[in-house]
This record gives C-alpha cells, sequence and structure tokens, in this order.
C-alpha cells in the first residue's frame, strides 16, 4: 500500500462517517427526535472539523521532500487534533460541576467523535509503519 | 399553568424519545440504566431527556438506595388542553394591570379625600370618575331618586349631572323611578 493509499484510506472514513452521521440525522429527524438529530449533526461536524485539518496538514507539508512529508502530516495532524478538544474538556468540566445534562452530552459527544478520528488514524498509519 | 411553561410542555413531549420514556414511567418508576436497555438508547441521551422531561415538569426524581428513580408527574397529564388555553395569559395580565394603573391614576388626579373635584370632560376618564362612585352602591339592591343622589352628593354637589351621566353610561338603570346597579359589571 502506498503512502497515498493511507491518506486517501483516512479521508474515505471521514466521509463515510459524516454520510452516515447526516444520513442517520435525517433519519431522526423523521421519527420526531430532533434533539438526537442534533447529537448527529454535531458528531458530523466534529468529522467534518478533523477533515479539514487533515486537508491543511497535507498542505502544509505539501514543500517537504516525499520522505518526510508523511511524517510532517502525520505531525501537524495529531499536533492539531489533541489541542482542538481541550475547549471540549474544559466546557465538559464546567459542565459536570453545574449538572448541566444537556452540555455534558454535547461535550462527551464531540470528544467520543474526536477519540474516534484519532483512534481511526493511529490504526490507519499504524498500519503504514508496520509495513 | 403558566403560558411559558405549557409551551415549555408542549415542546418537550414533542419528541418520540420522550414519549416513549414516558410511556415507560407509566407503567412503573424507573432509573436512567432501565430506561436506556428498553429504548436502546445510551444512558447519557436517556438522562438527556430526563432532564428535559423534569424542567418542563412533566417528571421528577427521588433516590432509592443506590439508584435515582425517575416517575411521571401525574398531576401535569390530567390538566386539559382547554385548562390551558382557558388560562389566561401573561400578556393580557399585563394589559389589565396597564389598564388598572392608568384607572389609578386618573382616580388619585380628580378625587381628593374622596371628593370627586370635577366632572372630567374626557368621557373615558368620566367613565372611571362614575364607575369608582358605582361602588357606593350595593349590587341588587333598589334605590329611589333622592337615594342615589345623596349617594352620589357625598362625591360631587352636581349629582344631577352624574345620575344622569351613570344611567347614560349603562351603569345605573332606572325602572318606574327606582335605580339599580346594572348586572354589576362596573366593578372591577
Amino acid at each position: 500500500m502506498t503512502p497515498e493509499n493511507y491518506k486517501q484510506d483516512f479521508m474515505l472514513y471521514l466521509e463515510t462517517q459524516i454520510q452516515s452521521c447526516r444520513q442517520e440525522e435525517s433519519r431522526l429527524i423523521g421519527d420526531c427526535r430532533k434533539d438526537e438529530a442534533n447529537f448527529c449533526r454535531i458528531r458530523a461536524n466534529v468529522f467534518e472539523i478533523f477533515k479539514t485539518l487533515f486537508t491543511s496538514a497535507q498542505k502544509s507539508a505539501v514543500n517537504k521532500s516525499s520522505q518526510d512529508r508523511d511524517t510532517e502530516i502525520q505531525k501537524n495532524f495529531l499536533n492539531k487534533a489533541s489541542r482542538i478538544p481541550e475547549n471540549w474538556v474544559a466546557s465538559r468540566q464546567k459542565a459536570e460541576e453545574h449538572q448541566d445534562a444537556a452540555r455534558l452530552l454535547i461535550e462527551n459527544t464531540k470528544l467520543q467523535a474526536a477519540r474516534e478520528v484519532t483512534e481511526q488514524f493511529s490504526l490507519i498509519f499504524g498500519r503504514k509503519e508496520n509495513s | 399553568m403558566t403560558e411559558e411553561k405549557a409551551i415549555q410542555l408542549f415542546k418537550c413531549l414533542a419528541d418520540k424519545s420522550r414519549l416513549q420514556i414516558l410511556k415507560s414511567l407509566v407503567t412503573e418508576d424507573m432509573y436512567v440504566e432501565r430506561l436506556a436497555e428498553r429504548l436502546s438508547l445510551t444512558p447519557p441521551t436517556i438522562s438527556f431527556h430526563l432532564k428535559k422531561l423534569e424542567d418542563a415538569g412533566a417528571v421528577e426524581s427521588y433516590r432509592d438506595q443506590y439508584y435515582r428513580m425517575y416517575r411521571l408527574k401525574k398531576e401535569i397529564f390530567m390538566t386539559t388542553i382547554l385548562d390551558i388555553i382557558r388560562e389566561e395569559s401573561g400578556e393580557a395580565l399585563l394589559q389589565k394591570q396597564r389598564e388598572e394603573a392608568y384607572r389609578q391614576k386618573v382616580i388619585d388626579a380628580l378625587f381628593e379625600y374622596g371628593k370627586l373635584k370635577s366632572i372630567p370632560a374626557q368621557r373615558k376618564k368620566e367613565r372611571i370618575v362614575l364607575e369608582e362612585i358605582a361602588a357606593a352602591f350595593e349590587a341588587g339592591k333598589d334605590y329611589t331618586e333622592k337615594e342615589v343622589n345623596l349617594l352620589i352628593a357625598d362625591y360631587h354637589d352636581d349629582f344631577c349631572t352624574l345620575r344622569r351621566d351613570m344611567i347614560g353610561e349603562g351603569i345605573l338603570e332606572r325602572q318606574n323611578g327606582i335605580y339599580r346597579l346594572r348586572n354589576c359589571s362596573s366593578q372591577t
């Protein structure tokens, strides 16, 4: 598998997740479950954010030699991906303190989606390292 | 139930998952994990919906050993939609308060130590003055013209004008020389 394939795999994963969240959102709206549909939209938004991050990480590594490029992409992406949820963690902490069930669920939804993305990233790019 | 509370409740009920939760709770009190299992939703999602239901006054919780149990607030669901519609709206109440404030202002300006200073030219203000004087009359009681004059004279010397105006405004009615308050509608 070439490095390009790994990148495509990861992008495909993100796009599939976005699409699946959007479909689930529509289904829930049709089933009169608007609040749960909102949580699907929140998940989709998180995947969108990470998709943008990954695209940006690829662009910023474009001047690197082909050998260093993939390492740079991974470094850039993981660096940004670890910083993004910091605010969500802080917000969740506040929600816990104020027993705000709605905010808590929103922040947990975002953090769960972020965790899934980084795990999938490690899985795909870990395969690359081991191959 | 206030208008705001009714809106919050209706909004809250317009959700299938929340309706399913209520359907479960109508049979017996339950805790979050049990509801989650029954409805195939995650416990945080159930907690989220229960919070909304609790805020809307549809459910309440209590501690039972290790569990926080939720139960339906049945009295809320005994309220009919007709009861809610009949409830006076906040805006109507506000309008009434404004009217009452205006009425009090007119009375304060035109009466001094219980006496009418002058008969106002403006019909709206005179109506308020006449209604204030009508408070001295007993509902359902018959009065002779002399008794009416004496009652009105406590407020102003020109009792003839005021008596005639009270008839004209439909506050008093006269039949065969006998006066009485009309339907008590003037009293607010």
